[in-house]
C-alpha cells in the first residue's frame, strides 16, 4: 500500500503547496478541459509545472498535457507537450477496456523503477497518443500507442494505475517517492 | 493485443454477500470487501456487484460498501442493480466504483445510458441484458428476468451502444443457473452486432465453457458466480485453460 496523505480538491484555493499533484480525467477530453478551465485549475495546473511541482496525469489526465484531441470535434489541450490526441483506428472494439502490457526500454527510471520488464497494467480508453519523443512506455492494441510519457516533472500514464493491482500500487509509490525528492525507498510491501 | 476478462460477481444484499459463498479459509464469507480482496488476490481481472437489497438503508449501507471496497482492493469494480436515476449513479460513482450496470432502468428510461454517459464517460456505463430465446429471437426481460418486454435483444444492444454504453454485460436467462455453459449463439449474436465489449454471463458449469465463451462466443469478459464462490473451479484454472487455447490473459502470478 501507498501510506501517503492524499487529498482531492475541487477548488483551487485549497490546493494549498503540495508535495505532488496528480490530474485524473474521465469521459470526454473536452469536458475535462472544460471543467479544468471553468474552476480555475487551468493556470494552477500551468503554475504548479512551472514551479516543477512533480505532476502525473492519469487517461485523459494525460492526453490534456497535449495540444490538442480530436475527440468530440476536437478540442484544445494544455499544450505542455507536442503532439495530437487521436481514436484507436487499429482496434478491433473500443473502449479499450482491459488488462494489457506495457513495452517499457530496459532499465526504466521514473515510475518504473522495481517494475517487472512487462507489467500488467488497467486500460480504459478509445482515444491515445501514438507517438511521442517524451514516451516512457508503450503498449498494443491493434495498433502502438504511447501508454505513459515524461518530461521532466510532468508525467502522464494512459492507463489506471489505481486500478491496475500490484504493479500500479508500485507505480503510484514511485510517483510519491518523486514527489518527496527522494529516492526509490517508499514502502510497497503488500 | 486482446485480453479476454475473468470476473467473478458477487450478489449483495444490506452491504453483505448473500447467495452462499463456500469458501472456508475466510474469517467472514459474507464480508464483500473480504471476498473482493481474497479475489484480485486470486487474479481477478474486475468485480462486478449486483445490489439486490430492497430497502433504502440496504442502498446507503451499499454506498459504504463501495467506498470499503474501493479503499482496499485496486481492480475495476462495476456496481448493478435497482440503480435508477443519474444522481444514484452519480452516488456509486463518487464512492469508488468505475463502472455502474442498468437494466430495468435503461429499459423504461433509456435516455438515462445517454445522461450518464455523457456526465461521466460511456467507460462508466455497462447495460445488462438478461435474454430468453423466445419465438425465434431473443426478448429482452426485466426485473430479474420476471417482466417481458417484447424487445427484441439484439436491436437493444445496438440501440444501447448508440446511446453511449461503454460496455454490455448479456446474461442468458435460458442457462443461467444450469450449468449447461454459455447460450454461444446469444455471445455470438451481440459481439456481431456491437463494437464495444462484451461481457457473457449466464450458466458456466465447467472451465471448457470459459473457453467457449471467448473462442466462439468471442465474449471480451467472462463472468461466473457460484463456480467461483464454491470454489469448484479457480480462476487460475480458467485463465490456464483461455491462455492455452491461444487466448490472452493476464497470468495470475501478477496478482498475489
Amino acid at each position: 500500500m501507498v501510506s501517503k496523505q492524499a487529498y482531492l480538491v475541487s477548488d483551487p484555493k485549497d490546493i494549498g503547496d503540495p508535495a505532488g499533484v496528480i490530474l485524473p480525467g474521465v469521459g470526454d477530453f473536452g469536458a475535462c478541459m472544460d471543467a479544468l478551465d471553468e474552476r480555475g485549475f487551468k493556470s494552477v495546473v500551468l503554475d504548479l509545472i512551472a514551479a516543477k511541482t512533480p505532476l502525473l496525469g492519469v487517461c485523459v489526465g494525460m492526453q490534456m498535457l497535449f495540444e490538442f484531441s480530436e475527440e468530440s470535434g476536437g478540442h484544445a489541450g494544455l499544450g505542455l507537450l507536442p503532439g495530437k490526441v487521436t481514436k484507436l483506428r487499429g482496434a478491433r472494439r473500443l473502449p479499450q477496456m482491459q488488462w494489457n502490457t506495457l513495452d517499457l526500454p530496459k532499465d526504466s527510471g521514473g515510475l518504473y523503477v522495481g517494475i517487472a520488464e512487462r507489467p500488467w497494467v488497467y486500460f480504459v480508453h478509445s482515444y491515445a497518443i501514438t507517438s511521442s519523443e517524451f514516451a516512457t512506455a508503450t503498449c498494443d492494441y491493434g495498433e502502438n500507442f504511447v501508454a505513459s510519457v515524461q518530461s521532466g516533472n510532468v508525467f502522464g500514464t494512459q492507463y489506471h494505475p489505481e486500478k491496475s493491482s500490484k504493479a500500479g500500487l508500485s507505480i503510484i509509490a514511485n510517483f510519491v517517492s518523486i514527489a518527496e525528492g527522494r529516492a526509490f525507498e517508499t514502502d510497497t510491501g503488500n | 493485443m486482446e485480453v479476454v476478462r475473468v470476473i467473478p460477481c458477487l450478489d449483495v444484499k444490506d452491504g453483505r454477500v448473500v447467495k452462499g459463498v463456500g469458501f472456508l479459509d475466510l474469517k467472514d464469507a459474507g464480508d464483500p470487501v473480504e471476498l473482493a480482496y481474497m479475489y484480485e488476490r486470486q487474479g481477478a481481472d474486475e468485480l462486478v456487484f449486483l445490489d439486490i437489497s430492497a430497502s433504502v438503508e440496504g442502498r446507503s449501507t451499499l454506498v459504504d460498501l463501495v467506498r470499503d471496497t474501493a479503499s482496499a482492493v485496486f481492480i475495476p469494480l462495476t456496481v448493478g442493480g435497482g440503480i435508477t436515476s443519474l444522481s444514484q449513479a452519480a452516488t456509486i460513482l463518487h464512492s469508488g466504483a468505475d463502472k455502474v450496470s442498468f437494466n430495468s432502468a435503461a429499459v423504461r428510461a433509456p435516455r438515462l445510458i445517454d445522461e450518464v454517459a455523457k456526465t461521466f464517460g460511456s467507460q462508466s456505463v455497462v447495460v445488462a441484458i438478461d435474454a430468453k430465446w423466445i419465438n425465434n429471437r431473443y426478448e429482452v426481460f426485466t426485473h430479474g428476468g420476471t417482466r417481458s418486454t417484447g424487445m427484441d435483444a439484439i436491436a437493444w444492444a445496438k440501440e444501447v451502444e448508440d446511446r453511449g454504453a461503454g460496455e454490455i454485460l448479456v446474461t442468458s436467462m435460458d442457462r443461467d443457473g444450469t450449468k449447461e455453459g454459455f447460450d454461444i449463439n446469444l455471445v455470438k449474436s451481440l459481439t456481431q452486432a456491437t463494437s464495444i465489449p462484451v461481457i457473457a454471463s449466464g450458466g458456466v458449469g465447467s472451465i471448457q465453457h470459459f473457453v467457449e465463451g471467448a473462442l466462439e462466443g468471442n465474449a471480451q469478459g467472462l463472468l461466473a458466480a457460484s463456480v467461483f464462490h464454491y470454489g469448484e473451479i479457480s480462476i487460475k484454472e480458467v485463465k490456464d485453460a483461455l491462455f492455452s487455447n491461444g487466448l490472452n490473459v493476464r497470468p495470475v502470478e501478477m496478482c498475489s
